[in-house]
């Protein structure tokens, strides 16, 4: 049956108390920052297998079970995985060395190469972003966040306001996630199948309970918005902070290290 | 021999553990096992996350059981090649939030979903619908064509109800039935549901956080503490636990509050009493006497 | 002081002839003070949340708070006198973490950090939350979540807390020990209360009981006197506490019951007085 608040963590916030999760929220999202720019710099394989090390042992760190993220990602996986065939059968250029043809499709080395390259790229954007959230409550992102955009304020950019817009857009996604999973058992105990058929015909399915689910993420958002003006938030104007954010001096060091390994990376 | 039939429905060695192999992993049911005959009417009660829902999902098959098994007529439901659509056109569920299984946006239609679904024809389907809609006192001509959305809470969780009761399953579940509802609306959905079981030859399962109705509705409870069952009985017979069943965090009837506090007067008060009118009797009795 | 003087309010329906959620209500509650609000849905029970609040404004009539005019202006002002917590938590906990979502109102009131620790700390304790303080909300039980919700009105050091149906998706015991701790703040904090409910059990735990009825206050007393209404409270669809209902038809069948009779306990100090009686 659906369980599906097991097969996607996107949004999750897990507390194991690790190095990771006490760290400053400002640098972890600067180390985020760090590891985009490089997974775009990086082009080649062994270069991706540093940073893949440098990955494993921010997992280890973590003390968030492999497991579940791998089962928490399995929808993500399985689109990813369609996207890079698609990419390898029709890749555009001109191959040098092609393994199989057949009118405009092909698998070519070059294709796999470019796929494979990738394939990498995205699952490392993936991992990062998602331990990025696995590992910092929704506080700490949001004063994070707003500490490192606050500059563009001089720019007249409502930073706070967009700031926590993004942050509950996040803290809804698991909210929808069990909703979906709750619609999705009262319907099949009324006779929806969504426990049988292919993949397909249960995506299709799931999809169709797309619709109550965002009337009653309008409705939420509303009701919520209300209940925040009650607390009396205006806005971000005038407010203060509770958390103190305190880059300890292994946050920094850890930073360094990042950014060492990433240069190391890039450069081989 | 009557009791040679296997039960409606069985639980064995029945447990669950909810977001399983994740660090939020938590055991909501541990090696329930109970059976439920046909025509019995059984009231599933419990404080709040003492595992209810969870018995109700598995009735229907909505979560992978694991471990033991779940029977309907005595045949394990998991079984490869079960007919899980049969199953869910005998067990009927009303869940806690009507929201979550009113499929269609239009009132006829949502109630005709289950009908039409099962292959049942136009006809036969309009005539369930009408029926359905008008025992739950929304008048089919009325409410045929009204948008669900716009309901209230009380009127959709009645067209939830009608939705159910369309399928004419055997098996009625209902969880946290009046949950929200406020005490015209509960007396309203209690009226109905005497007037059900009087029509219809149902087995009832209520499962609930309050014995208020429940008591009144069915003639057991199963008691649930923390994911395991801790009692099981004829209603009387729990209510005569009242100390037992006070320390649960579940709503007692009033009667059984007020002869609880009274055995303090009258040792010998009886607790298991379900209404107004028993407890005032018991009243007049002692009071009578003094 | 809440001063409610002629308030009326309808919902824009487009039509000539929306129904008043409120009519002409008039209401006046002192500070300090502990009132239930109580009428089944569509009383206009929630309405007057509303107002209250500065979620919406009365069409006619005026409110004032402490001498503050509830109106468009004064919202924030408004605000700060008066928390509410709703129904359902889930609608109104904004961040994830237990101490965090406490501290959300005090940080919007723009605090120094230290009376932001310090109000988050007495609200945590006064709700018996400091064990779980670093808790995910979403871990935690519905009579927690709503524990949670009060901390965080609390924190606001409100000169009224609203109480917007709270306890009606818990259990008796659960909300009985909810509205006793509500009430041990009251008294501490000498902050009023108005606490709207349709269980009859917690209504006769407060100073004074305001039943409404068609966007009306119909009755208005302590509960002893409110209670003493059966016929009427039934007859617009309300409960009245088991054991005042006995004692009404106890009283009817010529038994005297001394003394005024709200709770199960009354009912046996009653009784016990009618046992010892003849052998006195």
């Amino acid at each position: 049956m659906l369980e599906l608040q097991r097969n996607v963590i996107f949004g999750q916030y897990v507390d194991t108390g690790s190095f990771i999760h006490r760290m400053d929220a400002r640098i972890k999202l600067v180390i985020t920052f760090v590891f985009v720019v490089a997974s775009f710099l990086i082009g080649d394989f062994i270069g991706f297998g540093i940073v893949l090390l440098l990955l494993a042992l921010i997992q280890i760190v973590s003390r968030i079970p492999v497991g579940f993220i791998l089962r928490g990602s399995q929808f993500f996986l399985a689109f990813l995985l369609f996207i890079l065939v698609f990419q390898v059968l029709f890749y555009p250029g001109e191959a040098s060395n092609y393994l199989w043809r057949w009118w405009i499709l092909s698998v070519s080395t070059e294709g796999l190469y470019t796929a494979g390259i990738l394939g990498l790229r995205v699952i490392f954007l993936y991992h990062v972003t998602t331990m990025l959230m696995l590992t910092t409550s929704l506080v700490d992102l949001t004063n994070g966040l707003e500490l490192i955009f606050a500059p563009l304020q001089r720019l007249r950019l409502p930073v706070n306001e967009l700031v926590l817009v993004f942050v509950i857009a996040i803290k809804f996604v698991p909210i929808f996630i069990e909703e979906i999973e709750r619609l999705a058992r009262a319907q099949t105990a009324r006779g929806v199948p969504f426990d049988q058929g292919g993949a397909v015909t249960r995506a299709r399915r799931i999809g169709r309970l797309l619709v109550p689910i965002f009337i009653s993420g309008f409705t939420r958002a509303d009701t919520l918005t209300t209940a925040m003006n009650t607390r009396s938030y205006r806005g971000g104007r005038g407010r203060t902070k509770f958390r103190l954010m305190e880059a300890r001096p292994s946050d920094w060091a850890v930073l360094a290290l990042v950014l060492a390994w990433m240069i190391v990376a890039w450069l081989v | 021999m009557e009791d040679s039939a296997p039960p409606i429905l069985e639980l064995r060695h029945f447990g669950y553990t909810y977001l399983e192999g994740t660090p939020r992993a938590s055991e909501a049911i541990r090696d329930a096992s109970f059976e439920i005959r046909r025509g019995e009417r059984v009231g599933i009660v419990g404080a709040t996350q003492s595992g209810k829902s969870t018995i109700v999902d598995s009735f229907a098959h909505l979560l992978r059981v694991k471990p033991g098994q779940v029977f309907y007529e005595g045949r394990d439901i998991a079984e490869p090649g079960y007919d899980r659509a049969r199953l869910r056109r005998e067990v009927g569920i009303v869940f806690q939030r009507p929201d979550s299984q009113i499929i269609e946006d239009v009132v006829g239609a949502d109630v005709a979903f289950g009908p039409t679904a099962a292959g049942l024809s136009a006809a036969e389907t309009r005539e369930r619908v009408e029926e359905s809609l008008n025992t739950l006192g929304l008048p089919y001509p009325e409410y045929r064509l009204r948008y669900v959305h716009a309901l209230s809470g009380g009127q959709r969780r009645r067209v939830a109800i009608a939705g159910v009761l369309a399928m004419r399953t055997p098996v009625l579940v209902l969880d946290e039935p009046m949950a929200g509802l406020d005490p015209r609306g509960r007396r309203e959905l209690l009226e109905l549901l005497f007037r059900l079981q009087d029509e219809r030859d149902l087995t009832l399962i209520v499962c609930s956080a309050s014995l208020t109705d429940a008591s009144l509705l069915c003639d057991r409870f199963v008691v649930l503490d923390g994911g395991t069952v801790v009692m099981d009985g004829p209603v009387r017979e729990v209510l005569r636990e009242v100390d037992r069943l006070a320390k649960l965090d579940i709503t007692l009837p009033e009667p059984v509050i007020g002869a609880r506090e009274l055995r303090k007067l009258f040792p010998d008060f009886p607790t298991d009493l379900l209404t107004e009118d028993e407890l005032e009797a018991e009243i007049v009795k002692r009071i009578g006497a003094a | 002081m809440i001063e409610i003087e002629g308030v009326s309010f309808s919902y824009r329906t487009g039509e000539e002839d929306a129904v008043p959620a409120l009519s002409e209500l008039d209401l006046r509650v002192e500070p300090g003070r502990f009132v239930a609000i109580i009428g089944h849905n569509g009383s206009g029970k929630s309405t007057l949340v509303k107002l209250l609040t500065a979620i919406q404004y009365p069409t006619g009539g005026t409110i004032r708070i402490d001498g503050v005019p509830v109106d468009e202006e004064n919202q924030w002002e408004v605000r700060r006198k008066v928390s509410v917590v709703f129904q359902d938590p889930d609608d109104q906990l904004v961040m994830n973490r237990v101490e965090d979502d406490v501290a959300f109102g005090p940080e919007n009131l723009g605090l120094p950090r230290e009376e932001i620790a310090q109000r988050v700390e007495s609200s945590l304790g006064a709700l018996g939350l400091r064990e779980i303080r670093g808790r995910l909300i979403e871990d935690l039980s519905s009579g927690q979540k709503q524990r949670v919700a009060i901390a965080g009105a609390l924190a606001m050091r409100p000169r009224f807390l609203i109480l917007d149906e709270p306890t009606s998706l818990l259990p008796v015991p659960v909300a009985m020990r909810l509205v006793a701790t509500i009430r041990d703040l009251n008294r501490r904090e000498n902050m009023g209360v108005l606490h709207v409910t349709h269980s009859m059990h917690e209504a006769s735990l407060f100073d004074r009981v305001v039943v409404m009825e068609a966007g009306r206050k119909i009755l208005d007393g302590t509960p002893a006197e409110v209670f003493r209404h059966v016929e009427r409270l039934r007859k617009v669809g309300l409960d009245v506490p088991l054991a005042a209902s006995l004692a009404y038809r106890l009283r009817a069948r010529g038994i005297h019951l001394e003394g005024d009779i709200l709770d199960e306990t009354d009912l046996r100090a009653a009784l016990s007085a009618v046992r010892s009686g003849p052998q006195a």
